[in-house]
C-alpha cells in the first residue's frame, strides 16, 4: 500500500464495484438452504419415507455422481447437506472467478490500468491492493453467509453447523478468487483469465465425480477442493480441517497471483501465445468469416467441455444401470423433482445440468457480442459499409453454430461413453435430448441480445444474473412449493429432462420463438441508438 | 458540391452539449481541418458523420446521403481512421488490413504494398504484440488503400514517430492531389498548418471559427517589433488598435487589431530603425481562441469574422 492513500483508494474501488454481488451470492446460499430446509420438513414428515428416500438415492450412482455422496438423508442436516453443498459452492465459485478476473485483469484490457499506474503506486501496489479489496468482500460474502444461515437455518441445522456450512460455502469463491488472481497474470484478457478459471473448476468437478463414483477412489476427494467440501461434512459430520484447508489454499493462491503479477509486463501474460503468425484469411472475407474466426476459441473449449461431460455422465450411467439392475425403488421422490431413479433420469438430470452450463456459455456469447461494441472495435466495422443488423446477424449466427457444437459433443460423449456397456438410451433419444438443450440457451442469447440493444453497458451482469438467477429458482422450486408463475420465470422450468421424460416440444418452440421475438427486437433497438464503446 | 453539409447539427448527451447548432461546409476537394480543445465536440462531430451516433436535432448531409439512413452506401465511399485505433488482439496486421479490405470492398492493392512499405509495418506480427503506432499504421495504411473520396481522420497520427508523420503527410497531400476529400480533426497544429485549406475551430460545442488559413490571419491580430538606435521609444498604447504595447529599452512590442497604418505613421515619424511584422502562427490563433474563457461566440472584440 503506497503511503499517501492510493492503495486505499484502490482497494475501496474494488470492493465497491464487487460487493453488491457478493451480497446477491450470499443471499442465494441463505435462501437456497433455508428453503432446502423447509422443503424438506415439509415434504417428508414422516420418517418411514425419508428412510425410503434415503435408501433410493443413496443407492443411485448417477445421483450420487451429481451432487455427492449423500449422509444420513433420513434427517433434514443431511438431505440439506446433499442437495446444497456443492450447488452453492459452484455459484459462488462462478461469481468469484468473475469478480477476480475483471477486476485483477479487466482494467487492463479496458486500458484503464495506466490511468491507475499513473497515481503514486507500484504495479505490484495496485494488485496488493486490489487482491486486498476482493479479500474484503470475501469475508463480506462469508459473513453475510453465516449471519443468514445462524438466523433462518439454525434451530434446525445447529447453530454451530449452520455456520460452518456459511464458512465452508465460502471457501469455495475464495480459491476461485485465488485462481482467477493466478489466471489473470498467465493470459493476456480477461476472457482468457475467466476461460482458464473456469476449465479449472471444469476439472474439479469431474476429480470429484470420479471420486464419488466408486468407494475405491474416495480418496480422490483430497485432489479437489470439492472434494474437500465432501470431507468437511459441515452438517453432518463437521471436520473443520477441510474448510480451513480451501480459506488456506484460496490465500496461497492469492499471494502466487501476487508474486506472479511482479514477472510480467503491463496488458501482458506470463505464458504468451506466438506474436507471429502465416495469415489465414480464408474466413476473414465478411462480418460472418470474421464472428466464426472469432468465436473458434469458445468453440473448442465448450465443445471439449461438453464433451468431456458427456463421457464422464455416459461412464457412470453404465455404473449405474449395473448397480440398479434389479432394484425397484425410487416411488418417493415425486415431491422433489426427481421423478424417477433410473439410468434414465440420471442421464435427464444430467442433461438439465448441462442446459444450464449451455445457457451460461449463451449468455458469455451475448456478452462477447457486447464487448465488441465496448471496445470500440464495432466501430471499426460499421465505418465500413456493414449494416449493424447484418454485423449482429453474423454473431447471433456463429453463436448459435458455438451452441450446437456444444450440445453435440455432449450427446456424443454420452453416447461413446454408452456404447460400452448397456445405457438403456437409445442413440436417437439422445439426440432428440441434445436439441431439447438448445431452446432455453437459444433464448438466454435472445434475451441478452435484447439486453445489448436496450441496456449495452448492462449486458453481461444482465444476462449471467438471469441465468443464475433461473438455475437458483428451480433449485429453490425442487424443494419447496412456488407459485407456478414464479417457477415459470426460470428458464430451465420449460426444459423436459430427456430422455427421462419426452422432450416437451410445445414448451421448446415457445421458448425458442421467444428467442427470435428477444434477438429481433435486440437487433431493432440497436439500430436505433447511438454506437456506444464503454 | 458539397462533401459535408451540416445544418444546426446538435448533439446533447442527458445534460450535456456535447455539439450545438453547427453549421458547416466542406468542399468536394477540401482538405479541411477541424481543430478544438479536448471535449469540445469534434469526436461527437465525427461520429455524427459516420452514422454511429444520432443527432438530437439539425441535419446532415456526407456524400449527399443521411449518416444514419445512408450509411452503408455512404461508407463505399469513405475511410474513417480513429485515434486509437480498436483492433482484433489475435489476428496479424496482414490478416487485419485483408479483412478491413474486404469489408470495405474496394481496395488498391499495389498502392496498399506501397503504404506498407512506406509506413514499414511488419504485417507478420499479431495486433496484440504492436505498439500503438504500429496499430495505428494499419488503420491508416487500411483507410489509405482504399482510394475513398472523403477520408475521415479523427488525431491520425497520435502514436506516429516524426518520420511516420512525415509519411503520413505525404500520403495526405497525395490524396488531395487525386482530388480526395480530408477531413482532419488534429491536434498537431504543425500538420494542419502544413496540409489544411481551411480549418473549423471549435469551443465546447460550438463553432467559433471557419475559413481559409489565411484569411483567419487576417482577421487576426499582427505582432509588431521596432527597435529604435539613438531616440527614446515613442509611447504607443494610445494608436488605435494597438494592445499589449510594452518598451524594452529601445524596442517596442505589441499587437495590432485591424488596420496596422496608424501605428506605422506613428513609429516612421518617431524614427524607427527596423520595424518587423510577424503574422501569428495557427498555434497562437488557437491559443487566442482557446484561452480567452468568456467568449462563447465568435471571436474576441473587433476582430472580423473571416468568411
Amino acid at each position: 500500500m503506497s503511503r499517501d492513500g492510493t492503495g486505499w483508494a484502490i482497494l475501496g474501488l474494488t470492493v465497491r464495484r464487487t460487493w453488491p454481488g457478493a451480497v446477491a451470492t450470499a443471499a442465494a446460499v441463505v435462501l437456497v438452504t433455508v428453503t432446502a430446509v423447509v422443503g424438506y420438513v415439509a415434504a417428508y414428515p414422516d420418517p418411514a419415507d425419508r428412510v425410503v428416500l434415503a435408501a433410493s438415492i443413496g443407492s443411485n450412482p448417477g445421483m450420487v455422481a451429481l451432487f455427492g455422496e449423500p449422509r444420513a438423508l433420513e434427517t433434514v442436516a443431511g438431505f440439506t447437506e446433499w442437495r446444497v453443498l456443492l450447488v452453492l459452492a459452484l455459484v459462488g465459485g462462478v461469481w468469484a472467478l468473475f469478480a477476480a478476473t475483471r477486476t485483477m485483469r479487466g482494467e487492463e484490457d479496458a486500458g484503464r490500468a495506466e490511468i491507475l499506474l499513473a497515481a503514486p503506486i507500484s504495479r505490484a501496489g495496485v494488485a496488493r491492493a486490489t487482491a486486498a479489496g476482493l479479500a474484503v468482500v470475501l469475508g463480506l460474502l462469508t459473513a453475510v453467509a453465516v449471519g443468514g444461515l445462524v438466523v433462518g437455518a439454525g434451530r434446525e441445522l445447529g447453530t454451530d453447523r449452520a455456520a460452518l456450512l456459511g464458512v465452508a460455502v465460502g471457501g469455495i469463491p475464495a480459491i476461485m478468487a485465488g485462481v482467477g488472481a493466478v489466471c489473470s497474470q498467465l493470459v493476456d484478457s480477461r476472457r482468457r483469465a475467466a476461460g482458464l478459471g473456469a476449465i479449472v473448476l471444469g476439472l474439479w468437478y469431474v476429480v470429484r465425480v470420479v471420486a464419488d463414483s466408486t468407494p475405491d477412489l474416495r480418496w480422490l476427494r483430497w485432489a479437489t477442493p470439492l472434494g474437500w467440501l465432501e470431507l468437511a461434512a459441515p452438517l453432518t459430520a463437521p471436520s473443520p480441517w477441510p474448510v480451513a484447508l480451501t480459506w488456506a489454499t484460496g490465500l496461497l493462491l492469492g499471494l502466487a497471483a501476487l508474486v506472479l503479477s511482479r514477472r510480467r509486463d503491463l496488458g501482458a501474460g506470463l505464458v504468451r501465445g506466438r506474436d507471429d503468425g502465416r495469415a489465414r484469411t480464408a474466413l476473414l472475407a465478411s462480418p460472418w468469416g470474421l464472428a466464426l474466426r472469432l468465436s473458434r476459441g469458445a468453440a473448442l473449449a465448450w465443445s471439449l467441455g461438453m464433451g468431456t461431460f458427456g463421457l464422464l455422465v455416459g461412464l457412470v450411467a453404465r455404473t449405474a444401470a449395473e448397480a440398479m439392475a434389479g432394484s425397484t425403488s425410487g416411488s418417493a421422490l415425486g415431491g422433489l423433482g426427481i421423478a424417477d431413479t433410473g439410468t434414465r433420469a440420471y442421464v435427464g438430470l444430467s442433461f438439465v445440468l448441462a442446459t444450464v452450463a449451455l445457457a451460461t456459455a449463451a449468455a458469455g456469447l451475448a456478452a462477447a457480442t457486447r464487448e465488441e461494441e465496448g471496445s470500440a472495435r464495432l466501430d471499426t466495422i460499421l465505418v465500413r459499409p456493414v449494416d449493424r443488423a447484418r454485423w449482429l446477424a453474423s454473431r447471433l449466427l456463429a453463436a448459435v453454430a458455438v451452441l450446437v457444437l456444444a450440445s453435440a459433443a455432449l450427446v456424443a460423449g454420452i453416447w461413446t461413453a454408452g456404447r460400452v456397456g448397456d445405457l438403456g438410451v437409445e442413440a436417437g433419444d439422445l439426440a432428440l435430448a441434445g436439441v431439447n438443450m438448445l431452446p432455453a440457451a437459444l433464448l438466454v442469447l435472445g434475451a441478452g441480445t435484447l439486453v445489448h440493444g436496450l441496456l449495452p453497458r448492462r449486458t453481461a451482469t444482465l444476462t449471467y444474473g438471469g441465468v443464475a438467477a433461473s438455475f437458483l429458482l428451480e433449485v429453490v422450486g425442487s424443494t419447496v412449493d412456488l407459485p407456478g408463475w414464479l417457477l415459470g420465470l426460470s428458464v430451465f422450468h420449460h426444459v423436459a429432462p430427456a430422455p427421462a421424460v419426452d422432450p416437451d416440444w410445445p414448451a421448446a418452440l415457445v421458448l425458442l420463438s421467444l428467442a427470435v421475438v428477444t434477438a429481433a427486437a435486440g437487433a431493432v433497438a440497436l439500430r436505433r441508438r447511438d454506437v456506444e464503446p464503454a | 458540391m458539397a462533401v459535408i453539409e451540416a445544418e444546426g447539427l446538435t448533439k446533447h448527451y442527458g445534460a450535456v452539449r456535447a455539439l450545438e447548432g453547427l453549421d458547416l461546409e466542406v468542399e468536394e476537394g477540401d482538405v479541411f481541418g477541424y481543430l478544438g480543445p479536448n471535449g469540445s465536440g469534434k469526436t461527437t462531430t465525427i461520429r455524427l458523420l459516420l452514422g454511429l451516433i444520432r443527432p438530437t436535432s439539425g441535419r446532415v448531409a456526407v456524400l449527399g446521403g443521411d449518416p444514419e439512413r445512408d450509411a452503408v452506401s455512404i461508407h463505399r465511399d469513405l475511410a474513417y481512421v480513429p485515434g486509437e485505433a480498436a483492433l482484433w488482439p489475435e489476428l496479424t496486421g496482414t490478416e487485419t488490413l485483408h479483412l478491413l479490405a474486404r469489408l470495405q470492398g474496394t481496395v488498391d492493392e499495389d498502392y496498399r504494398t506501397e503504404l506498407i512499405d512506406r509506413f514499414e509495418l511488419d504485417g507478420s506480427k499479431r495486433v496484440r504484440a504492436y505498439s500503438k503506432g504500429n496499430r495505428q499504421k494499419v488503420s491508416l495504411i487500411a483507410a489509405l488503400a482504399a482510394r475513398p473520396a472523403l477520408l475521415v481522420l479523427d488525431e491520425p497520427t497520435a502514436g506516429l514517430d516524426p518520420l511516420m508523420e512525415q509519411v503520413f503527410r505525404a500520403c495526405v497531400s497525395e490524396a488531395k492531389e487525386r482530388g480526395q476529400t480530408v477531413f482532419l480533426s488534429s491536434h498537431v497544429l504543425a500538420e494542419v498548418e502544413a496540409l489544411c485549406d481551411r480549418v473549423a475551430i471549435l469551443r465546447a460545442g460550438r463553432l467559433v471559427e471557419v475559413g481559409s488559413l489565411d484569411s483567419l490571419r487576417l482577421g487576426s491580430t499582427l505582432s509588431i517589433e521596432a527597435t529604435f538606435r539613438d531616440r527614446p521609444a515613442p509611447d504607443v498604447r494610445a494608436v488605435p488598435g494597438v494592445l499589449d504595447a510594452s518598451v524594452d529599452g529601445r524596442t517596442v512590442r505589441c499587437r495590432v487589431d485591424g488596420p496596422v497604418a496608424p501605428l506605422l505613421a506613428v513609429l516612421a515619424a518617431a524614427g524607427a530603425e527596423r520595424v518587423v511584422s510577424r503574422e501569428p502562427s495557427l498555434e497562437e490563433l488557437f491559443l487566442t481562441y482557446y484561452t480567452e474563457d468568456d467568449v462563447p461566440h465568435g471571436p474576441p472584440s473587433g476582430r472580423r469574422r473571416a468568411p
